[in-house]
């Protein structure tokens, strides 16, 4: 709301103190000891607790200052700070008072009590304020929607991009060849193909090319020689694993909830297979996001529902005991992870305020939280204070009638053990009734706070129990009025313990015979004079204990066993609930306004308002929105993601966030081109990487021959490559280099799909114990190694995995110390290093298993000073005392190399 | 501001305009050598207003599970005087379980020292220091349970993974040691949180903390991960590293020079530098019979948490930024809900030796001239009783105390309710201690920005402010 827009109430709100008369700013109407008041014990107040936070000349917190009357009166975002002559229904009381904890001022101390009652005083007067003149403060920062759209990212795709180019007809090279121009630089010669194969094998399926396939790629001199193999690994079925594993980035996906609680997200796994299929298969874009946002809206497939796994896998703060809290808190993630995955915008920001960069409104915010707050993400279910996500449950009827037969037998042990624990303590307590006046004389020999131990010694010669005896004294010492018990206090004062046995055993006898009267009461009050302890190990034999414990340990082990009922992490449309209202620093405690259901206004499609279904959420009309080739950002945004994971660096170099604080495009008119093409070809990603892959921009060599003499140096004039004069050197990824070892090694599973994760669903991966119960020792590909937040796996954890709670669309590719002690000690690494000398030893001859192993890892010949640097190696281990080290050592010492870790 | 943005501004353009991403100033370091981060301090030495470091270290010793402070530092009357009635103000509006009546300490406290300060009999060690301590009775966070409160506590942040405190530490002063990390975790939880309270989310790599073991593992058998070979002896790994050497320059012909290439090679070299370091420093053989009596280290009791400690002062002597010593003994912890006596009896009896020893000798040697010590949980418990002998969490008002460089020394400061419920006298948000912290380093909060997803980032968020009261 608008500040000035409010400044008119003022005047209205002040008429009734100043009689009508006085303009609202002068003091009420003569009433000096008013006024005094105000001068003497409120000003101070005032101006030493409250002016540093509520000033214009300081800070305006909450929208209030409280430099004059009449701003005083008109309030802060909740509204007016006093209402004169009422100080119970005025909020500036009640902060102050500090009675409500969610508002209390000042914040850092409460004020004095006569403090307080100064200024209750001081309302109940009628809030007299003399002070009229307030500080000028900043103006209020406007959303401007028509000047936002003229930014380059919400303006509409350029109609022609490409037309000044000098080239025809428009490609990919000219518009890189043309901005190389204008800098006086030029495009570097092609890579030599094993360079080439080896780049786009990885780029492809994340896997490093076999020598074969080398071999063939050389021996295919045509022209389309490159093409082939750029076909042939689109059709790789790991082409999906790797182009899905860079999705799932961009999704933070992760196979357990990290944050607060570590437990096990068992069937994200569904979602995971679902993206590589999605890669393989090229399905449409478009309709991968709108699956993605509302696949459980669109007309029932397994598929589609399982995709809105996207919207769930959020870290959670699941055992935040504030659901309304934690209801905003999922909304927040998901609005800000839609908006960072497809949109590159960052607007999480706008939860608490107007973006401060870009212009998306909190009233923008709230109309996308509408349709997330009509959707259910929580199930119903819960474990303690642990809350659980939705899913969908995917069961037979089969499956659920064997599921139910499961709980029923774990039902029943339960029950047996209930009903064995309830007997052996029954008996117990019988028991001690039978003795309670042997109680009453052991007690009258303990203090009337008794140590255990004190307890103890006593409680064993009698043959009782410790903790009932200490109870008994402690009921005894706390109920010293009880009638019942008033004779043996005289009796235990003069320590005359046989005539309290002769007082209460007939009197005992004769209760438990009646069950009636006080006595009675006394003996069987489960929190009288014989409670029970709460521990079984305080009251009951060995041998009862230990057929409990046997009886509890066969039921964990039934429990153990159940049947996990399959089920997708999904989300689904609740109530639906049509307006939400702003939530005023992100605080559902001080709302404002209501807003509809709605899109961010600076990004609008078309002209006319979206209308949403009364009886749906409208995550489908977002989902449609979105995938709109009219949206200015989504095409954008995909296409330089791809662009991304192609080069190393995005057209725009923040793939995550294309506002105003992001980066600008280098090339804003092949973007355009390249998005306009991809809408136009139906969003197939697949042609994508045939149009970059073919281009000489992508096929140039990363290390050009130096300039000649009078020319420019490219790397001074481009150090950072944004213009692309060579093709960047590209460090492996985690799950590349993890992967590359292992199927060099041959020791990879090739084995596509399924659950991964060793956790049963809901499971804790790590509980308070902080014992890991995770295993990464598998040969399956990377991408099915677990992902658990909070504790990923070392490869990833060192070489730059993305947090999986944050979309990342550009992984950092960082050099540290680390890295380089895995490669040197990580079991891991020293068994790929094994299990390639084992492969190689088939080859008899030492140089020719040199090259082998220089032709599996680097798909080349190694130089003649290799050979020799190798054969020394080797030689220094074989004579050593520890001759099996050579080739074992020798191996892992290629995969920790430069060149097995970089691409050219 | 224009002025203010030396670490960040700088630092920024460092980090947009390298390809190798955040990696880019730890690859300085390795290209380097010599002082791997002194950029760093000397931009923050050229601010403009710089604030006087007090500091140049911080040990915390986290008291995992939520140590009472009705029950060690915060003596409240009226609470023994109430025993068994109802807590006489409104309770939170969110509570993590429901509690009873008004639950005394079964603990006495005394008064001990020239300041006269009073400490439970829980901690009878650590009161004969309690001249040195400047005992926070005011702080509060937000979050009741545990997970929430760890991050809070740690991060800032307990709503989305952001870096922990240690991390800016390390972001802002860098390191004074190339062979060590920066700010080393001795035995951390991994549950509620876990890596995240030491990680450093969209901070540079080298920001993070290094584990040494966890907490399920005893501190005698505590490692970095991967600090030993247990197949190569040091000259057959000398004689690996200059084939690796070797095969590494040939592929630089191949490639042309190249800055990540060039830092590879030397990230070898550091690796192999810690792995004598490493150990080196986590030994404590060569510590005299004194000194490890002085931390407990020759009984059952407090051998575990002792020799936490002592590792502690060995890191913070070799220049470590930060470190961090837990207390979690997997199972119980400090989290009583039920058993408050002989829980809080264990836990105390662990540690109370241990950090008094720690305190002595990090005075002896004048380390706790510079060296911030912080002691508490992730909150405090309630004054109302949970079952019959149990307190439930308390975010609303709990205890924390700070020793050493340039906090007021035998003080007390801020104050809960009579009941020890709520803060209410200079209340100390968690921001607040964060912002607190910060400044003794001589950093101030507000300027210590990481621009992330298009803002900028601080550990205090919005928020903080220095409680300048307590400084010395």
């Amino acid at each position: 709301m608008h500040p000035r827009t409010r400044h008119l109430l003022a005047p209205l709100l002040a008429i009734p103190l100043a009689g009508g008369a006085a303009p609202p700013d002068a003091p009420p109407a003569g009433d000096a000891a008013k006024l005094e008041h105000f001068e003497k014990k409120v000003r101070p107040i005032l101006h030493e607790r409250c002016l540093e936070c509520h000033s214009a000349e300081k800070k305006i917190k909450g929208g209030l200052s409280l430099e004059t009357g009449a701003l005083t009166l008109k309030g802060g975002d909740t509204g007016p700070a006093v209402l004169p002559g009422d100080p119970d229904k005025s909020l500036l009381i009640e902060a102050v008072r500090y009675a409500n904890h969610d508002l209390q001022m000042p914040p850092k101390g409460r004020l004095s009590d006569s403090e307080v009652r100064a200024l209750e005083e001081w309302v109940r007067m009628g809030a007299p304020d003399p002070r009229t003149t307030a500080a000028q403060s900043k103006p209020v920062r406007a959303i401007d929607v028509e000047k936002g759209r003229s930014f380059w990212s919400f303006a509409p795709l350029q109609a022609a991009p490409g037309t000044a180019l000098q080239e025809t007809p428009v490609t990919l090279d000219g518009f890189v060849r043309d901005a190389l121009q204008k800098a006086g630089l030029s495009m570097s010669p092609s890579a030599d193909k094993r360079t080439l194969i080896r780049r786009a094998t990885f780029d492809l399926t994340g896997l490093p090319p076999t020598p074969h396939e080398v071999d063939v790629f050389l021996a295919d001199s045509s022209p389309e020689a490159f093409e082939r193999v750029v076909e042939r690994l689109l059709a790789s079925p790991h082409y999906g694993e790797r182009w899905g594993r860079h999705w799932l980035d961009v999704a933070r996906y992760a196979d357990s909830n990290g944050m607060d609680e570590n437990i096990a997200f068992g069937n994200a796994w569904r979602y995971r297979d679902y993206v590589v299929d999605s890669f393989n298969n090229d399905k449409p874009f478009d309709r991968f996001i709108i699956e993605q946002i509302a696949g459980d809206l669109l007309p029932a497939s397994k598929d589609t529902v399982t995709a809105t796994g996207f919207l769930s896998l959020g870290a959670r703060v699941l055992a935040e005991p504030d659901l309304q809290k934690l209801e905003m808190d999922i909304i927040d993630e998901q609005i800000d992870t839609v908006g960072k995955a497809f949109l590159g915008m960052t607007l999480g920001c706008v939860r608490c305020h107007d973006h401060k960069f870009d212009p998306v409104s909190q009233e923008d915010y709230y109309a996308m939280a509408a349709i997330f707050r009509s959707t259910r993400s929580l199930s119903s279910e819960k474990m303690g204070a642990i809350k659980f996500w939705h899913e969908h449950s995917t069961a037979t009827a089969e499956q659920l009638e064997e599921h139910k037969k499961h709980q029923d037998t774990l039902k029943a042990k339960k029950a047996e053990v209930a009903a064995y624990t309830e007997k052996c303590r029954a008996s117990a307590r019988a028991r001690a009734q039978e003795r309670a006046a042997d109680y009453l004389v052991a007690a009258a020999g303990l203090p009337a706070d008794p140590a255990q131990t004190q307890a103890e010694s006593a409680a064993k010669p009698a043959g009782l129990n410790a903790a009932i005896l200490l109870a008994c004294r402690k009921h005894l010492a706390a109920q010293s009025a009880d009638p019942v018990f008033v004779r043996w206090h005289a009796l235990a004062a003069g320590g005359r313990t046989e005539e309290i046995r002769a007082h209460y055993t007939p009197l005992f006898n004769q209760a438990l015979a009646a069950k009636k009267g006080a006595e009675y009461e006394a003996l069987t009050s489960a929190k009288g004079l014989l409670a029970l302890p709460a521990k079984n190990a305080e009251l009951l034999d060995k041998e009862q204990l230990a057929k409990i414990e046997s009886l509890n340990q066969e039921s964990a082990r039934i429990e153990a066993a159940a049947p996990e009922l399959p089920g997708v992490m999904s989300v689904a449309d609740k109530e639906v609930v049509k307006t939400i209202k702003v939530h005023l620093r992100g605080n559902y405690l001080t709302l404002g306004k209501a807003v509809e259901r709605g899109f961010p206004e600076v990004m609008r499609t078309s002209l006319t308002k979206p209308i949403f279904p009364a009886k749906q959420s409208g995550r489908l009309e977002l989902a449609k929105w979105i995938a709109s080739g009219e949206h200015p950002l989504t095409a954008r945004v995909i296409v330089n993601r791809v662009w991304r994971w192609h080069f190393g660096r995005g057209l725009v170099s923040t793939t995550d966030n294309f506002g105003i604080l992001g980066a600008r495009p280098s090339h804003p008119e092949l973007l355009d081109w390249l998005a306009r093409g991809f809408v136009e070809n139906g969003w197939s990603i697949k042609d994508l990487h045939r149009l970059i892959m073919s281009s000489a921009a992508y096929q140039q060599s990363s290390f050009p021959a130096p300039p000649a003499p009078g020319r420019p140096d490219p790397q001074d004039l481009d150090p950072e490559n944004k213009l692309l004069w060579r093709a960047n050197m590209r460090r492996l990824e985690a799950e590349e280099i993890r992967d590359a070892m292992l199927a060099c090694s041959g020791w990879l599973d090739r084995s596509i799909g399924g659950k991964t994760i060793p956790r049963r669903n809901r499971e804790f991966v790590f509980n308070h114990t902080s014992k890991d119960a995770t295993t990464y020792e598998s040969a399956r590909r990377a991408l099915y190694l677990p992902i658990i937040r909070n504790h990923l796996c070392d490869i990833f954890e060192q070489f730059d995995y993305p947090d999986p709670t944050s979309p990342t669309g550009s992984r950092n590719s960082t050099v540290v110390a680390p890295q380089a002690l895995i490669m040197m000690n990580a079991p891991v690494v020293a068994r790929c290093g094994r299990e390639l000398a084992s492969a190689l030893a088939r080859i008899a001859d030492e140089p020719a298993r040199i090259e082998a192993a220089y032709q599996i890892l680097y798909a080349r010949s190694p130089s003649p000073g290799e050979l020799g640097s190798a054969a020394r190696l080797l030689r220094d281990f074989e004579s050593s005392a520890d001759p099996a080290l050579a080739w074992p050592l020798f191996c892992q010492t290629l995969f920790a190399a430069n060149e097995f870790i970089y691409l050219r | 501001m224009e002025t203010t943005p030396s670490i960040s501004i700088t630092r920024r353009r460092l980090l947009q305009g390298s390809s190798a991403g955040f990696g880019y100033l730890a690859l300085q370091a390795l290209l380097g050598g010599e002082k791997a981060f002194c950029a760093a301090s000397n931009v923050l030495a050229a601010k403009t207003t710089p604030a006087r470091a007090r500091a140049k270290r911080v040990v915390f010793l986290f008291m995992k599970g939520g140590p009472s402070h009705v029950d060690t530092f915060d003596p409240k009357p009226l609470l023994q005087r109430d025993d068994g009635k109802p807590y006489p103000f409104k309770q939170p509006r969110v509570q993590f379980a429901q509690t009873g009546k008004l639950l005394k300490s079964p603990w006495t406290f005394k008064q001990h020292g020239q300041s006269g300060l009073p400490v439970s009999e829980l901690f009878p060690h650590v009161a004969q220091c309690v001249d040195d301590l400047c005992v926070i009775r005011s702080l509060h966070g937000t979050n009741p349970a545990h997970g929430g409160a760890l991050l809070k506590l740690h991060t800032g942040s307990d709503t989305q993974v952001r870096p922990s405190m240690g991390a800016w530490t390390v972001y802002g002063l860098g390191t004074e040691n190339d062979n060590l990390p920066a700010f080393i975790t001795i035995c951390p939880t991994l549950a509620h949180g876990g890596v995240n309270n030491w990680g450093a989310a969209f901070l540079p790599a080298y920001c993070q903390g290094t584990p040494i073991g966890n907490a399920s593992i005893p501190s005698d058998q505590a490692l970095v991960k991967h600090i030993r070979n247990t197949q190569l002896n040091g000259a057959q790994q000398r004689r690996q590293l200059e084939f690796l050497a070797e095969a590494n320059r040939s592929h630089l012909d191949l490639s042309g020079a190249d800055q990540a290439l060039e830092g590879r090679i030397n990230s070898f070299e550091l690796a192999y530098r810690m792995q004598s370091t490493m150990p080196e420093a986590q030994d404590i053989s060569a510590e005299s019979e004194h000194t490890k009596r002085l931390y407990g280290v020759d009984h059952p009791v407090t051998a575990n948490f002792g020799r936490q400690c002592l590792m502690a002062r060995r890191f913070l002597e070799r220049g470590v930024r930060f470190v961090q010593v837990t207390h979690s003994d997997g199972e119980v912890q400090w989290d009583q809900h039920g058993s408050l006596f002989k829980g809080h009896s264990k836990n105390a009896a662990e540690v109370d030796k241990p950090i008094a020893g720690f305190l002595r000798d990090l005075k002896a040697r004048g380390l706790l001239d510079d060296t911030l010590v912080l002691w508490g949980g992730e909150f405090g418990r309630t004054p109302t009783a949970q079952g019959a002998d149990g307190r439930d969490h308390n975010p609303h008002g709990f205890t924390m105390w700070m020793a050493g460089a340039g906090v007021k020394p035998g003080f007390a400061y801020g104050a809960t309710d009579d009941y020890g419920y709520f803060a209410q006298e200079n209340k100390m948000h968690i921001h607040d201690l964060h912002a607190t912290m910060l400044h003794l380093l001589g950093i101030d909060h507000e300027k210590l920005t990481f621009r992330h997803a298009g803002r900028d980032f601080r550990l205090t968020d919005v928020e903080g402010h220095v409680a300048s009261d307590i400084l010395a």
